[in-house]
């Protein structure tokens, strides 16, 4: 099934998904299994995931290999769901609960006793509706498919908006393969990043972004789930920007052909800020730059004031320059002149 | 004529430009092959950052991506640096020049110099 113009309704539930945020999906008939079948292909492949109550027959052959709890006993299910999230702590890969075919029943004496990570088919949301009363909540509907998130509405799904925009109109199984891929992605550098961490390793948002080939607001949702799933703050350990860099980016930012800009303090790069796509190692370069920056002016009778500009074959341009102590590099397309961008950028630095 | 004879013209022809106080042939290992400099730089100095501007060169290709570097400039309120690789040779040739030196020509006349030093390494 395609996404089409139905953004909000999957970017919720891929949402509350990620944050593992509990909803709740309507489905009366087999007409809302394929919304069913498209949101559970959400769930990471790296979860553990454990489902319960009425399991449909084609859950069992999901990618996502679920482990099946008996529900007849609600107290065991609950006592047993509850530890194996707390297990999570001692170092069980992140939980997914999923049940199927719950009742107000099951909400009272099972559900509302887990506090995070499930997902429960109802018939109807309108009871549930009803239960929760004052409790936090918001409703997506999508036709005759509904999901009821026990949260309030998210401010920003920014990210789950954009990664399902960039296939809204491609099939539900390059979708779910997109997702899974950025997923995986982003735990795989959520586990490296925490493990270099560990080791006292400091890394600047700019080096992470870089690193781990993460943009501006897949870093931010990373963080989130760390968070989520392994209770690591990383806002702690990474360092952001000076607000003075960050503004000066912006103002450097409005120069022709500019492809990157890079700021680097004591030999780290602190912001970085991509305008095009194109490969090179901006980190790498710009601490090369600056580098090379600090040494012209050690050894050779060069002046205090200086810039470098580094031309490469293919026409590439490179100009270094610093300011109040802060080295920026700047990287230029080859339709750029270098005597312009050297100018360019005296200008907005106030050199 | 001996190949030093050779690159010390190269270096000679160089030096003629205006606002030059010198110029000097690098190995790609950062090693000064021929010089001509004025006084008034200490050559081991600037031989020191004709080193760096090699390694930062050499870096930048193989770990950056940014594509074989062509010319360096380093343009500064007291003086110019100037650096272009030779291809065959696999050595820079580097010129050093005062405020005045105007970056453009320089540039033509490393190229020029680059010819030379190729076509005597070939």
């Amino acid at each position: 099934m395609q996404i089409g113009k139905d953004i909000g309704f999957f970017a919720s539930a891929l949402n509350s998904i990620i944050m593992r945020y509990p909803f709740f999906i309507e489905g009366k008939d087999k007409k809302v299994e394929p919304y069913l079948r498209q949101i559970l292909s959400f769930v990471p492949a790296y979860r553990e995931v454990i489902v319960a109550g009425n399991i449909p027959k084609w859950v069992r052959y999901l990618p996502i290999r679920p482990k099946e709890l008996p529900a007849e006993d609600e107290r065991e299910l609950v006592e047993t769901v509850t530890s194996l999230f707390e297990e999570e702590g001692l170092g069980r890969p992140p939980l997914q609960f999923i049940y199927f075919g719950a009742t107000i029943a099951t909400y009272n004496g099972v559900l509302k006793k887990i506090p995070k990570g499930w997902i429960a088919t109802v018939e109807s949301v309108t009871p549930i509706i009803k239960e929760l009363g004052n409790n936090s909540y918001y409703v997506e509907e999508l036709g005759e498919a509904a999901l009821i998130h026990l949260e309030d509405k998210p401010k920003n799904i920014e990210f789950e908006t954009k990664l399902l925009q960039r296939v809204k109109d491609l099939p539900g199984a390059v979708v779910s393969f997109v997702v899974q891929k950025k997923l995986n992605e982003m735990h795989l550098a959520g586990q490296a990043i925490m493990r270099e961490v560990e080791e006292g390793s400091a890394f600047s948002q700019a080096e992470v972004e870089e690193l781990f080939e993460l943009d501006e607001i897949t870093l931010q949702k990373l963080i989130e789930l760390l968070k989520q799933e392994y209770s690591v703050d990383l806002r702690s350990y990474i360092g952001t920007a000076p607000a003075e860099v960050k503004s000066m980016i912006d103002v450097l930012t409005n120069i022709e052909h500019l492809i990157a800009i890079a700021a680097v303090s004591k030999r780290q790069v602190v912001a970085l800020k991509r305008l095009r796509d194109f490969e090179v190692s901006m980190s790498q370069l710009a601490r090369l730059l600056i580098w090379l920056h600090g040494r012209a002016s050690e050894i050779a009778q060069i002046g205090k004031k200086h810039h470098i500009l580094l031309v490469s074959e293919n026409g590439f341009k490179a100009v270094a320059m610093v300011k109040d102590k802060i080295g920026y590099v700047l990287l230029f397309g080859k339709e750029a002149r270098s005597a312009l961008c050297v100018a360019a950028v005296k200008d907005k630095l106030n050199l | 004529m001996g190949r030093q004879e050779v690159l010390d013209g190269i270096l000679a022809k160089l030096d003629d430009i205006s606002g030059s106080k010198g110029c000097m042939i690098v190995t790609k290992e950062g090693e000064v092959i021929a010089s001509r400099m004025g006084k008034e730089f200490a050559q081991d100095k600037v031989a020191a950052l004709a080193a760096d501007a090699v390694t930062v060169i050499n870096k930048v290709i193989a770990e950056c991506n940014f594509g074989k570097p062509d010319t360096m400039v380093i343009e500064g309120t007291g003086g110019k640096f100037a650096t272009v690789a030779a291809e065959k040779g696999g050595s820079f040739i580097i010129l050093l020049g005062d405020k005045s030196m105007n970056v453009g020509m320089a540039k033509m006349s490393l190229r020029e110099a680059i010819d030379a030093f190729d076509e005597e390494m070939a």
